[in-house]
């Protein structure tokens, strides 16, 4: 049996697994293939119910990874290979290539105030630019930069400007190969893209968005510095329209989705709270088909939102979004639940909820553990009801987004992460004696 | 105040964070001239192995015994730079930082010059404070390698299996006479429909065979006492109090079926209204018949009133009983005010089930939101496929019932989509209710001293990131002791709690921060009072003095603030220490 | 007798043994104690000497409520008493300090009329209820207890509107030997006690202390009296101190401090409660027995 474990993926849940494997004497490798940990709650502003700032509360759980000295991160890289069984897995990690040596920088950004090339920022869901050495995001763990190298020009100023001599433009993808007992699977979401759904018009109508986009507006650290200004103009919104179930529930077989995304009703109206605390005078809509928003301070918060915050609830699906010309405004078509009208409203910028998927690359990651999928491309619980952490694979394990929409938010996944942490526990950590 | 102070000072430039508003290198200049300071330096990210390392390296040259560092938050960094500088060999204790981003660069950017004389107060400050710092020993106790779990049901169950299977001792005690909790009684369970059995049985048999597991049936939790590590319970068995001493407790004891009161839909008034608890129980023993109609409600006492979700913490103290009696009053006439989670799928279920044994039947739905969550939207499309109607009705207006001369019953309600009343001539109402908390929680909760929240159910320790643990070290919750959760969500949870306790026990040793309360027991008069207001339960009054169990302090102050002979002071936050630092700010600058 | 009762901020925060022995022997002696709702802290002697506009202020609000109510304040502090009696006295004699307050008063609805009077514990029972009432309510007199008083600087100054030249003195010598003990006459017996200086400069009040405390034992007082709260900590507590800071291991004054309620309560009869007797930081056992 051996005594370290490997986490896929440094997302909330995954952070979770492996601090509780690694507070309990595991050596965790921690595999992230973005260049920091952090995964999705690293972009909101702020959670709900409770309102906190996401980093914020994120952050000191990121420098504990970092701190451990049990865990290992091996950020920026993916896992190629795995064989073996359970207790004795064999497993290859790529490192690809930063072109920056980790042990050498220490983040100072000098770098990247020099470098004349930009490319669109990821982490701010394209909605601003970065340079093609860039830090991720501010509270990036590990804290060092990154060479985009589709993005460089190899112009060298880099490499001249920093103080650390950390620029290796010769360094090559390392592949390492770890022995592990156990997996954790923590690969976390995608947001589907609604440019399918043409009638929404995003990507065509500029102030249509999705709720990432808007996360990211809202955020202080983001490409607005936190003023809610729409992408058009940069005017203040002060008409807003959230639409509900953007390609979740939908049946149709281009889009796939049927099922419910579970987390999107909950931040829908904690986004519409949000606005409402940045532009009081900024109206809010909100169209669903049935609030989900389910589970214990849910309820209240939605009161709360109607009573306090006056939002409007409308429980029609759109029909159609078209637009404005002159102002770029939107007008909204949806049919009125209490008159059985067809209406429309207008709105400075809408923001759509759309489904929630498994991240890019899962389908090639689950080959390799030989791990099962569900139709939907999440990982298989191997029972549903009594397993639901462990995938068909004996000693690999699941937790978080990637297991599907099991409730989805950051508590369940931070119990799921700890939960598999218990599972892993029960295998390899046996002591002897009575 | 021990020696010399010889203070170093490391002041962080944090990229621009810091560097770009505050003139950085003007500051160590200033430090460098303060009294009591050795050696003062500068760079540009304090807490990078390269800044570290420069802290260690100056700790050993300039033979220094008291840290500063002025940087970011202590909310991020402070841990790191303790850790630092105990590996310097410098108790961490003697460590403190001034906080010049968040409290200074990043809410004054636009005023630098403003801003850097704020910087040099803050140090100033900071370095006031070190020069009568004193070292510290954080407090360790023993974690005895046993747990107790309170409550065999599938959430007790699994954890008390997870604890096991590792090699921990572990006390599962269960009031009823047979464990399985509320999942026993039911009949088969969504998505899969399996028998609850099915789930049930394979943990009973697990439990009872595990040479780790103790089950206790038909016992409960007479008292606890002690900290994490160290609980000694006394539990009421039908063979007498038992005495056992454990390192950790898992609360697990779930959550009942609300019953609704006589009267609400006729319920008790009417024979063939029933809830879906007593529904599922007609269809385990297969005494359903051939009914033509069945009309399903939902929401039947579940959000309802309003309750303001910041308002969510209530100690166990002597009004607890008190708050609970007020909200179970309250929840008698209005209902409870969550979305108790499962009640829509486990309608829909039931549903399946009744068109399962009896196709003909109409199976009509009245709901306001639909919550069928995750891929559960499949389970709601075979109700749909099966013909189970799912009816949108106004819930603000309560549907009547009445009895029809043949004995049968008029359900009539308002349809949300055409605003019309509708009425269903029906064989049977199945009201859907929440799940609410036990009323002997509060109890169990005053005994463990765990908050419990204003909807009645277990507080966790953070709604967000600590899920599965309580304010009270050692002591986790798991199932639906917290609140509603479906199977397995509440096994999920077992495994969560059980990975979380089995830290403590597998390093059989558990550390505390140092900062503590610490009591003048000539000034102390043992009136009580640090007892009565501490959140966490430290001070206790023995022969007229109080004595603080240090494991349990988390230096919150509120002793200190309280005693009235101000006999209780906080270690490394002194009043002494503070006032230093309140005169270093009006001292004449520069 | 019925009083608005002034409890001011430090006694519920840290003596309640005084607030609860008044409250004991109060129906006793005809007196009867409405609380004063709202009331705020009486602005004592150091908010006095940082603004004047402000204390007067603060001050005048809490006589409002008093007026309110249509009845005198009754305070068990001497600093509560000497910033109600200053204020009540100075807004009543000069009219254009009066307007100006009232200005600020009015933004809360208030105005200051004149009509309430400030009394303390030691007013209320040598003047109002009188000794002859409070001695046919003593039923267990003290058999040679010798008590040493301390008035406290603000029962007595300032001389011009505090009733006359040490009567404040003779009226709780009076008052205590009621009880059957005697009020000893010790050297610095009208001195303060050093509790303002608490917190600014601890040498300085430690040592004016020290000088009591040397007087009272000098005198062979078996125990201490008082009617103010910074007098009780500073004499009780400062016995400990004192042996503490300055080292002095000879120097055991073991001198009770009590309220003179308290006092008053046990000559009336009554059991103190076992955390009133934990309340004194000096056990008070020897005067119990007495």
């Amino acid at each position: 049996m051996q005594k370290a474990v490997m986490v896929i993926g440094g997302g909330i849940a995954g952070i979770q697994a492996s601090l509780d494997l690694a507070n309990r004497g595991f050596r965790v490798h921690l595999v992230e293939k973005d260049p920091s940990i952090g995964g999705r709650m690293a972009q909101l502003d702020k959670t709900f119910p409770t309102m906190d700032c996401s980093i914020c509360i994120l952050a000191p759980k990121m420098i504990e990874c970092a701190h451990n000295r049990n865990v290992q991160l091996l950020t920026y890289s993916e896992v190629k290979e795995v064989k073996g069984s359970i207790g004795n897995f064999k497993v290859k990690v790529l490192r690809k290539t930063r072109y920056v040596d980790e042990s050498k920088c220490n983040g100072c950004g000098i770098c990247a105030q020099n470098c004349p090339s930009e490319a669109p920022n990821e982490f701010d869901e394209s909605l601003g630019m970065r340079k093609a050495i860039y830090m991720p995001f501010p509270q990036a763990v590990p804290r060092v930069m990154v060479i985009d190298k589709d993005s460089c020009i190899e112009c060298g100023l880099c490499d001249k400007v920093c103080p650390a001599d950390a620029i290796d433009r010769e360094q090559q993808p390392e592949e390492i190969e770890l022995d592990v007992g156990a997996i954790t699977v923590a690969t976390g979401f995608d947001m589907f893209d609604p440019s399918v759904i043409p009638q929404y018009g995003y990507g065509r109508l500029k102030n249509v968005i999705t709720a990432m986009e808007l996360e990211r507006i809202l955020c202080a650290s983001g490409p607005t510095g936190g003023h809610l200004i729409r992408p058009s103009d940069g005017k203040i919104p002060r008409n807003i329209a959230f639409i509900q179930c953007v390609g979740s529930r939908d049946r149709r077989e281009w889009i796939n989705h049927p099922y419910c995304s579970s987390i999107c009703c909950k931040y829908a109206v904690k986004d519409a709270v949000l606005i409402k605390e940045h532009e009081p005078n900024t109206v809010v809509a909100i169209f669903y088909i049935d609030l989900r928003a389910f589970g214990r301070g849910f309820q209240e918060f939605v009161n709360r939102a109607k009573s306090e915050f006056g939002i409007r609830f409308v429980r029609s699906s759109p029909g159609e979004i078209s637009e404005d010309s002159s102002t770029s405004n939107l007008v909204v078509w949806f049919e009125d639940p209490t008159t059985r009208t067809v209406q429309h409203n207008s709105f400075d910028l809408v923001v759509l909820c759309p489904a929630l998927m498994p991240r890019k690359g899962v389908e090639e990651l689950a080959k390799i553990l030989g791990v099962e999928l569900d139709n939907y491309g999440f990982f298989r619980s191997a029972d549903s009801v009594r397993k639901p952490l462990d995938t068909n694979i004996p000693g690999i394990y699941a937790c978080g987004y990637c297991l599907g929409p099991k409730t989805g938010d950051v508590p369940d996944s931070i119990t799921q992460g700890s939960g598999t942490a218990g599972r892993i526990a029960e295998i390899l950590a046996v002591r002897e004696g009575p | 105040m021990i020696e010399e102070p010889r203070v170093g000072v490391f002041i962080c430039h944090c990229g621009v964070n810091i560097g770009g508003v505050i003139d950085v290198p003007g500051v160590t200049e200033y430090a460098s001239k303060l009294p009591g300071v050795t050696h003062a330096e500068h760079s540009l990210y304090t807490c990078s192995e390269a800044g570290l390392a420069a802290i260690r390296k100056a700790i050993a040259e300039h033979s220094l015994n008291r840290v500063v560092v002025a940087s970011c938050t202590p909310r991020t960094h402070e841990q790191l730079f303790r850790e630092t500088v105990k590996e310097a060999e410098l108790n961490p204790y003697l460590f403190e930082m001034a906080n010049i981003r968040d409290q200074c660069s990043w809410v004054h950017t636009h005023e630098p010059e403003k801003a850097t004389e704020k910087a040099k107060d803050l140090v100033r400050m900071a370095v006031a404070k070190a020069t009568l710092l004193e070292p510290q020993t954080e407090p360790e106790v023993d974690v005895k390698d046993a747990s107790l779990v309170i409550g065999a049901g599938v959430a007790g169950m699994t954890a008390a299996l997870s604890m096991a299977n590792q090699g921990f001792k572990v006390c599962l005690i269960e009031r009823e006479k047979e464990p399985g909790g509320i999942v026993r009684r039911l009949y088969k369970l969504y998505p899969t429909l399996a028998r609850s059995s099915e789930v049930v049985g394979p943990l009973v048999k697990a439990v009872k065979s595990h040479r780790n597991i103790e089950l206790m049936t038909s016992t409960t939790l007479k008292e606890a006492s002690g900290y994490v590590g160290n609980f000694n319970v006394i539990l009421t068995t039908p063979n007498g109090d038992k005495e056992a001493n454990v390192g950790t407790i898992i609360v697990a004891c779930g959550a009942l079926n609300y019953r609704p009161p006589q009267g609400l839909y006729q319920y008790k008034v009417l024979g063939k209204v029933v809830t879906q608890e007593e529904l599922d129980g007609i269809l385990r023993r297969d005494d359903l018949g051939k009914p033509e109609r069945i009309v399903m409600i939902q929401c039947v006492g579940a959000r309802k009133g309003e309750i303001r979700p910041s308002a969510l913490e209530a100690f166990p103290r002597s009004d607890t009983a008190e708050l609970l009696r007020k909200i179970l009053k309250a929840r008698k006439e209005e209902g409870w005010p969550y979305c108790s989670r499962i009640c829509c799928m486990n309608a829909i279920k039931n549903a399946i089930l009744v068109k399962e044994k009896s196709p003909k039947t109409d199976v009509v739905v009245l709901y306001g939101d639909l919550r069928v969550y995750k891929e559960y939207e499949d389970f709601y499309k075979r109700a749909r496929d099966l013909e189970v109607r799912f009816v949108r009705h106004i819930e603000e207006i309560p549907p009547e019932i009445t009895q029809t001369p043949e004995g049968k019953l008029d359900v009539a309600a308002y349809d949300a989509l055409s605003g019309l009343e509708v009425k269903f001539k029906t064989d049977l109402v199945a009201l859907s209710t929440p799940l609410r908390p036990r009323r002997g929680e509060v109890l169990l909760a005053r005994m463990l001293k765990v908050p419990i929240g204003t909807d009645g159910f277990l507080m966790e320790a953070h709604l967000k990131l600590r899920p599965v643990d309580t304010n009270v070290d050692g002591v986790f919750i798991a199932g639906t002791v917290s609140g509603p959760k479906d199977v397995s969500e509440s096994i999920i949870s077992g495994e969560a709690a059980a990975a979380r306790a089995s830290i403590l026990m597998g390093n059989k040793k558990v550390r505390t921060d140092a900062i503590t309360a610490l009591v003048d027991e000539d000034l102390c008069i043992g009136c009580g009072l640090c007892e009565e207001i501490c959140p966490y339960g430290a001070p206790k009054i023995e022969a007229g003095k109080s004595k603080i169990r240090e494991i349990l302090c988390r230096g919150c102050g509120s002793c200190a603030a309280e005693c009235p002979r101000r006999a209780i002071s906080m270690r490394h936050f002194g009043d002494h220490q503070i006032l230093e630092q309140v005169k270093a700010l009006l001292a004449p600058a520069g | 007798m019925k009083y608005a009762f002034f409890l001011g901020c430090l006694i519920p925060a840290r003596e309640p043994n005084y607030e609860s022995s008044v409250r004991k022997i109060a129906p006793e002696l005809g007196i009867e104690l409405v609380e004063m709702e709202g009331a705020n802290c009486c602005a004592p002697f150091s908010i006095q000497s940082v603004d004047h506009m402000s204390w007067l202020a603060l001050a005048a609000r809490n006589l409002c409520i008093a007026e309110q109510m249509g009845l005198d304040i009754m305070t068990l502090c001497n600093d509560c008493y000497e910033s109600l009696l200053m204020g009540n006295t100075i807004l009543k004699e000069d009219k254009e300090i009066r307007d100006k307050v009232n200005e600020i008063l009015a933004d809360v609805g208030l105005e200051f009329k004149g009509k309430t009077e400030a009394k303390t514990l030691v007013d209320v029972l040598h003047k109002d209820i009188g000794l002859g009432k409070v001695k046919d309510a003593i039923k267990r007199p003290f058999n040679g207890l010798q008590v040493a008083i301390q008035p406290g600087c603000h029962l007595t100054r300032p001389k011009r509107i505090h009733f006359g030249e040490w009567m404040g003195v003779t009226a709780l010598d009076e008052l205590v030997e009621t009880t059957g003990a005697k009020s000893i006459a010790y050297e610095r017996k009208e001195s303060c006690c050093g509790g303002p200086l608490r917190g600014i400069n601890d040498e300085v009040a430690q040592h004016v202390a020290k000088q009591k405390l040397d007087a009272i034992k000098a005198a062979s007082a078996d125990c201490i009296v008082t009617v103010c709260p910074f007098c009780y900590l500073e004499l009780d507590m400062g016995q400990l101190e004192i042996k503490r800071h300055m080292q002095l291991k000879e120097e055991e004054y073991d001198l009770p401090v009590l309220h003179f309620a308290e006092l008053l309560r046990i000559a009336m009869g009554m059991e103190l409660e076992d955390w009133e007797i934990r309340a004194h930081r000096t056990p008070i056992t020897r005067v119990l027995k007495m």
